[in-house]
């Protein structure tokens, strides 16, 4: 049986040209009409257009998906997920901000345990779920006796494998880059990781210490999950001495070119391409208003 | 002005700022330069090129967008489409898959991108068996590949 005209006259690329319009939901159903449609919307080409478009649509970090190295399965799976969990949550008149525990309709697809050598000081999964960022302190003294046992810093990248299918059960793969700073006792630290629409394929982190003489300490690293082993370098460095006694670093945020610190009632913008500082001493004390302040001045940079 | 010949050998005579918004013509212009000799446009049949003249006639005098790269392409992704593009779009299935075909020959790069919303709009949230009637298209999937597609996707359900 042939289709109309209209539907078979109309080349894969025009096709492929409305489905990225479309929701992934609706690509799936459009390839259970018919045979012309199915074997066009099976095309692991189309679905590596779809991912591209949701990655940019919900921020995620490009790396996640190696898109020439996923099957179809893993494609469609890792496209839909997202509008896949807006759905179930819906569908079980939840809604965004119930709390995870309450939305019984979502269980692992799979488990995967990776525990962190030591307590870490900051974790966080990277948009797209495929890397988790720590960072944790250790102790040099056998990597290194010279330097008497300090406790340095340590940052790892643990890399899940592509998302979109259950997690294989090979063991996540796990980069260390040790020493990124000293660590001493009842410093302060802070981090954030970001991606930049500048540069997709890498990670920019984020690491803000305060120490007990009030020295603030700022580093901004680059993570390049790049195989077989992930590249690590430090962008830019700097220390601020002896202003923020007793204070502890509540917030750092990453914009571009720009780092954000809150210090209790200080602000530290740091230009750290252009190795540029300001520190604003506020009398704000209103933590919403704070943060609106914040958004609206630190994006208009 | 310019000669255009149609499929069934009609002959438009049209204003060449008008029709520039056509990359392909706009290019063969700049190649061949003026000439008396009407372009064959072997692809489009004149009640199309109708159409898409009256797509151009409406644009006309409005900057035509930059050739290679479309800063909009990936981000704006909205399927918001503008009313009179809308009106204009409001034609039969047949004409409307008509004028994507030839905005693509014709490599009218607004015009199908207008098209492809417009048919990705009518798509959008509707079951396979609504597509199928929306675009009056025959299931022609045996049973057991119909239940093998439904097995394969069926992770994708609400459960």
């Amino acid at each position: 049986m042939s289709q109309p005209e209209h539907i078979e006259n109309v080349p894969t690329e025009i096709w492929t040209k409305i489905l990225v319009e479309v929701e992934p939901f609706d690509v799936l159903s459009v390839g259970q009409t018919c045979r012309y449609l199915h074997s066009i919307t099976s095309s692991n080409d189309l679905w590596r257009g779809l991912v591209d478009v949701m990655c940019t649509k919900h921020d995620l970090f490009q790396p996640s998906y190696p898109v020439e190295e996923m099957t179809l399965i893993q494609l469609q799976r890792a496209t839909v997920g997202p509008s896949l969990f807006a759905r179930r949550l819906q569908h079980r008149g939840a809604s965004f901000g119930t709390p995870l525990s309450e939305a019984s309709c979502l269980e692992p697809v799979s488990n995967s345990i990776v525990s962190p050598p030591r307590p870490t000081f900051f974790s966080q999964l990277v948009p797209g779920g495929r890397f988790m960022v720590w960072i944790y302190v250790s102790c040099m003294s056998t990597a290194a006796p010279n330097t008497n046992g300090t406790p340095s810093l340590t940052m790892e990248l643990v890399d899940f494998g592509p998302p979109g299918s259950p997690l294989s059960s090979e063991p996540a793969q796990r980069c260390v880059h040790p020493n990124i700073g000293r660590g001493t006792h009842g410093m302060s630290v802070e981090a954030s990781v970001t991606t930049t629409s500048q540069s997709p394929e890498t990670l920019t982190v984020g690491l803000a210490m305060v120490d007990t003489n009030g020295t603030c300490v700022a580093s901004i690293f680059a993570i390049t999950p790049t195989r077989p082993a992930a590249s690590f370098d430090r962008l830019a460095s700097a220390t601020i001495t002896n202003a923020f006694s007793g204070e502890t670093v509540q917030e750092m945020l990453i914009r571009e070119g720009n780092a954000l610190l809150i210090l209790g009632n200080i602000f530290i913008v740091w230009n750290f391409t252009e190795q540029t500082c300001v520190v604003i001493h506020h009398n704000v004390t209103s933590r919403i208003i704070q943060e609106s302040l914040l958004s609206l001045d630190f994006d208009g940079q | 002005m310019v000669l255009l010949l149609t499929s069934d050998n009609e002959m438009f005579s049209v204003a060449e700022d008008v029709i520039k918004r056509s990359a392909y013509i706009k290019n063969m212009l700049e190649d061949v330069g003026e000439s008396d000799l009407p372009i064959p446009l072997p692809n489009v049949e004149s009640n199309v090129l109708v159409k898409i003249l009256e797509y151009c006639e409406h644009y006309r005098g409005e900057p035509l967008p930059a050739s290679d790269v479309d800063p909009a392409e990936i981000g704006d992704r909205s399927l918001d489409i503008a009313d009179w593009d809308q009106k204009y779009m409001a034609v039969d299935q047949e004409m409307l898959f008509e004028i994507i075909l030839a905005a693509n020959y014709l490599d009218i790069k607004s015009l199908l991108d207008v098209g492809c919303k417009t048919v990705a709009k009518m798509m959008k949230g509707k079951s396979s068996e609504e597509i199928r009637t929306l675009f009056n298209i025959a299931n022609d999937f045996t049973p057991e590949e119909e239940a093998q597609i439904r097995k394969e996707n069926a992770w994708a359900e609400c459960r």
